[in-house]
């Protein structure tokens, strides 16, 4: 036997290793073992219920559609020179939004019901958001950037939207962050949903 | 190592059983709740 050989080398020349003769090493505790199987099972239910909604039911987040310079929303060529509803075929619509201290252009926007709308958003100024509220709309608006969402409103219904990204405010002015808001009114076939407010 | 000594940490267990039941149950109605507002894309 060599100086470099150690002591666990005794056994004969050739044999084969048995692997679990050292697993008293990695002896993990019965409850110890038992949340680790609890968080994996938990984190498997969860990517799994978020494929589900993701690829199988088709629910996105919003995306970036395009860059624009803030200076050019006015630019007649713009879209968002005259911001609000388009009518592409019947039941299909483009919402153009911007949004500026302290309001949203347009302030009210009109849709049938069934309606399925793609919004286009922007700011003109600083950071804003855009919250439909009682529905899974949810953008942030910023300066520079254009970005899209597009839902369908099956439910009459008036629908605040709202600014959720701090945009500042005036000290002793009414307006401000807090009172940046919109409505879209999806009407029914009666004509009826200007009334019912849904609230989150 | 000898084990027999070890009680079983009754209160931690229903602790951590009430924790993930909690978790799960908030998780599962902000899920569905989502579902329910319709699909955006």
């Amino acid at each position: 036997m060599s100086d470099h050989q150690s002591e666990h080398d005794t056994q004969p020349e050739g044999a084969a290793v048995d692997p679990m003769a050292t697993h008293e090493t990695f002896h993990v505790d019965f409850f110890e073992g038992a949340w680790m199987r609890v968080a994996v099972a938990v984190t498997v239910v969860f990517v799994i219920a978020l494929a589900i909604s993701g690829f199988a039911i088709g629910v996105q987040l919003p995306g970036a559609y395009a860059r624009i310079t803030p200076t050019e929303l006015a630019d007649p060529a713009s879209p968002f020179a005259n911001p609000g509803l388009r009518e592409l075929a019947p039941g299909k619509y483009e919402a153009y939004v911007v949004a500026q201290t302290w309001n949203f252009l347009p302030a009210e926007i009109r849709v049938p019901q069934g309606s399925e709308v793609t919004f286009y958003i922007t700011a003109r100024d600083v950071q804003h958001g855009f919250k439909l509220l009682g529905t899974n709309v949810n953008v942030m608006a910023l300066p520079g950037q254009v970005s899209t969402l597009k839902a369908i409103f099956d439910e009459p219904g008036t629908y605040d939207y709202i600014c959720h990204e701090y945009c500042g405010y005036v000290e002793g002015s009414p307006i401000g962050h807090h009172t940046m808001y919109g409505q879209l009114i999806v009407e029914g076939a009666d004509g009826a949903g200007a009334t019912a407010a849904v609230v989150d | 190592m000898d084990n027999k000594d070890v009680k079983t940490p009754m209160g931690t267990v229903i602790l951590m059983i009430v924790l993930i039941l909690l978790i799960s149950a908030f998780w599962m109605n902000a899920y569905f709740v989502m579902l329910s507002r319709g699909v955006t894309q």
